[in-house]
């Protein structure tokens, strides 16, 4: 147990290519709840109001993402 | 049974506040918000240590090459100190050392941005625990029967 979470925690993990962008969507999911789950007074109401909002979240940084590429093409 | 109201009421804001930082959602599960309070609780501290474990311990969670992240990153309380002492007991003995732990990028800058946003979102949570106090406490003042004046 004990070398398991020496395993875990102390030895970093190795993300490269599609990895660096699939990291937003857990963290994206996780801003969602939190802040979902203390604005809706109706706990039922969290999981898909969440979802949303993480997609919103994704949505638009890959919206801003594209623009600067495109703007950065256009520039180049 | 005393309505919800009436119970954050009773609560002292200041005590929401610091068991929130001690430990993500407990200050909620003080004010009586259980449920809310394990919902905060197993998000923060997921997303905190998801961070330690792309990142590595040593990387993620220190003030040396991380700047104002750090500041963030103890916004999740002693979970955050008990990383950064476990971080410092990994350093190499001798100076000069190569440092095993040390993560490569951009895993080393993923690691640091859970933790810090975990950090940030407990803070969102310590003033949420806050807020409901207060707003507990105005409920039941609203409440009250207006006093009597003395002729």
């Amino acid at each position: 147990m004990v070398e398991f979470l020496h395993d875990l925690f102390v030895r970093p993990v190795s993300i490269s290519g599609l990895g660096r962008l699939g990291m937003l969507l857990p963290l994206a999911l996780m801003i969602s709840v939190v802040y979902k789950t203390i604005r809706c007074e109706r706990l039922k109401s969290v999981p898909l109001a969440s979802l949303s909002l993480s997609l919103l979240i994704v949505g638009g940084m890959l919206a801003i993402g594209l623009v600067l590429l495109v703007t950065f093409r256009l520039l180049a | 049974m005393p309505a919800k109201d009436e119970v954050q009421a009773a609560r002292s804001a200041p005590v929401a506040a610091m068991l929130a930082w001690l430990l993500p959602g407990l200050g909620h599960w003080w004010i009586g918000e259980r449920h809310r309070a394990v919902i905060l609780f197993t998000a923060t501290t997921a997303t905190f240590w998801a961070g330690v474990a792309v990142g590595g311990v040593r990387s993620t969670v220190t003030p040396k090459d991380n700047g104002l992240w750090i500041a963030a990153q103890l916004c999740m309380g002693p979970q955050a100190l008990a990383a950064l002492y476990w971080g410092k007991s990994l350093a190499p003995k001798r100076k000069g050392e190569p440092d095993p732990y040390k993560a490569p990028w951009p895993s080393s800058d993923i690691g640091v941005v859970y933790a810090g946003v975990a950090g940030l979102l407990n803070l969102l949570v310590i003033l949420d625990a806050l807020a409901r106090v207060e707003a507990g406490q105005l409920v039941v003042a609203a409440r009250a029967p207006p006093q009597r004046g003395r002729h």
